[in-house]
């Protein structure tokens, strides 16, 4: 058996080497083992890790001769964003809140993995509670840019997009809010997909925004990213919002190319405040598609403006009652000596809770308090409603929606330190897919003068994200 | 323009059963006041005759039926995590002194 380098593979790649016999589960998860001691150290886009994956790996490489497989991905490794419920691992959301935290169930999208003999190898770093956009907000230290150990990954999901950015696991599970998959996969050089809301079950996140948050996957290849999402997307009777009429097979048409498809460059999107290179980087990708035979159409999405300031309502607001139930009582952090139960949730609460948590917990007590509901959360609600329109309305003229995924490349350390309002505008170009419901596929689409990867992402109408890919490989397979 | 008042501080922080030292709360009147002011742009845009949209897919009242189920869980895993038990049972401060 000649000897494969399984960390540089994709998942398809595994899938095939696995079937053919060239590779066992157990080579493969200790290949990406020791990738993580080699170079977690510094990355740090791990924090807890499952003790049991080789024994996964021995279990899948028995059931593979029984002839028992349970699914081509049987025995490929996989990483899970940390405010994600993994069965007795560690789970914290990235705060000292919930430190110790083991949760008593898998969420659905960890439990479908599972059952497709998937090896959790462990819990990827993210900002706390997935707030922010770099991973500087971790309790546990953030996460390193492996193009560029002076950078950030970007966040939330910022442990998930380095990992498999740096070969240590070819998959790793996300959540994006406002931009949280698609911006740390931008800045990581690798392929993140938000779904159409309601797609992925949200049963099992440690919740921050439940009208906004969706699971996704985070791959090295938009295939990849197809055959994921094929695997967990589904209808559960455990999340009331999540949708099973509208799954697809992603991989159906995802060779079919892209001839006369339009796409729509939304005027917004390229204007003040983007970044010349990834103007420019974005704008070849889009020509590379029209010589691949599309038709490029200019439009307009005129609330993107609003985008901001909508999400920067709703989501605290979401996030301030979603964070009530840590009291102290029933898991995490519990403050000791407290006089009576009032005091205990005060001395719980302020202790264990991090400042941008803090920050947000205010902001949405305030929006919804009496006097302010009306002002803020319900006229936040009705500019919502015009930013799904706007999109609704584009898709008459255009297929899919092309437009860079941050107005920069990734940015050093401590660049938006003490000015929380410099790091919620990164976000301009990722909220609206999120407050519109809508899917957005994030992927590389070159680097800058630095060598940092610059991402773009791909949007279309609710439950078109077998469109998406389809647009998608084209891109990746020029 | 500082429009988060004290008081406002005050208030919500007691609300959210937070803390707030003598120091912070200048930080969180600052914050929050440079926040919800950029939030304000909200008001230029026109949602005359728009409705208040809550569920972003159409989804309304999904509802399942009054049914009893078996807990996957048992009561000792249930109450694995909690910081203070007694008997089977939670164990809380007293609420009222």
């Amino acid at each position: 058996m000649t000897k494969i380098e399984t960390t540089k593979l994709t998942i398809k790649e595994l899938s095939e080497a696995l079937q053919k016999g060239e590779v066992s589960s157990v080579e493969i998860t200790s290949a990406h083992l020791n990738q993580i001691k080699k170079v977690d150290g510094e990355i740090n886009a791990f924090l807890a890790m499952n003790e049991s994956a080789l024994k996964e790996a021995e279990n899948s490489d028995k059931r593979r001769k029984e002839g028992k497989t349970l699914s081509e991905f049987d025995g490929i490794p996989v990483g899970i964003k940390d405010v994600i419920l993994t069965r007795g691992i560690e789970t914290t959301a990235a705060s000292k809140m919930l430190k110790g935290y083991l949760p008593l169930e898998d969420a659905t999208v960890v439990k479908k993995l599972k059952e497709a003999g998937m090896i959790i190898l462990g819990k990827n770093n993210c900002d706390a509670w997935a707030h922010g956009g770099s991973t500087e907000n971790s309790d546990f230290g953030p996460t390193k840019n492996p193009h560029d150990a002076s950078r950030v990954p970007g966040g939330s999901s910022g442990g998930s997009a380095a990992a498999v950015a740096a070969d240590e696991v070819p998959l790793s599970i996300g959540t994006d809010t406002g931009g949280s998959i698609r911006q740390p996969a931008g800045f990581c050089g690798v392929v993140g997909m938000k779904p159409t809301y309601g797609l992925v079950s949200r049963y099992g996140l440690i919740a921050m925004a439940s009208s906004l948050d969706c699971p996704g996957p985070i791959t090295k290849t938009v295939y990849d990213n197809a055959l994921i999402l094929s695997l967990i997307a589904g209808l559960d009777k455990k999340d009331a919002t999540s949708s099973g009429s509208q799954v697809k097979d992603y991989l159906k048409d995802i060779e079919k190319g892209v001839k006369g498809l339009k796409i729509g460059l939304p005027k917004e999107y390229f204007g003040d405040g983007l970044g010349a290179e990834v103007k420019k980087t974005v704008m070849a990708a889009v020509n590379n598609l029209k010589k691949q035979g599309t038709k490029i159409v200019d439009i307009s999405l005129p609330n993107t403006k609003y985008g901001i300031a909508t999400y920067y309502i709703i989501q605290p607001a979401e996030v301030s009652s979603n964070l009530g139930r840590y009291d102290g009582i029933k898991y995490g952090h519990s403050a000791k000596g407290s006089k009576n139960l009032v005091d205990h949730y005060f001395e719980s609460r302020t202790k264990g809770l991090g400042d941008e948590a803090k920050r947000r917990i205010m902001l949405g007590t305030y929006v919804l308090s009496a006097g302010y509901y009306d002002a803020y959360y319900k006229k936040a609600m009705r500019v919502r409603a015009l930013i799904k329109k706007d999109f609704e309305e584009a898709f008459k003229k255009c297929d899919v929606i092309i437009g860079p995924t941050s107005p920069t490349t990734a940015f050093k350390f401590g660049a938006h330190q003490n000015d929380p309002l410099a790091m919620y505008l990164e976000d301009a170009y990722t909220v609206n897919a999120n407050l519109a419901g809508i899917p957005s596929l994030a992927m590389p689409c070159g680097k800058d003068s630095e060598g940092l990867p610059i991402g773009m992402q791909i949007m279309g109408p609710h439950f078109s994200e077998d469109l998406l890919f389809r647009v998608g490989r084209v891109y990746e397979k020029r | 323009m500082i429009r988060v008042t004290k008081q406002d501080v005050d208030q919500i922080s007691y609300l959210a059963r937070l803390k707030i030292s003598e120091k912070e709360f200048k930080k969180y009147q600052d914050e929050l006041s440079a926040i919800l002011e950029y939030a304000d742009l909200i008001n230029k845009a026109d949602v005359s005759g728009i409705k208040p949209m809550v569920n972003i897919t159409g989804l309304s009242d999904v509802v399942r039926n009054d049914e009893k189920h078996p807990s996957e869980l048992l009561r000792d895993e249930v109450l694995s995590n909690a910081p203070d038990k007694k008997d089977g049972y939670i164990k809380v401060k007293s609420v009222l002194n």
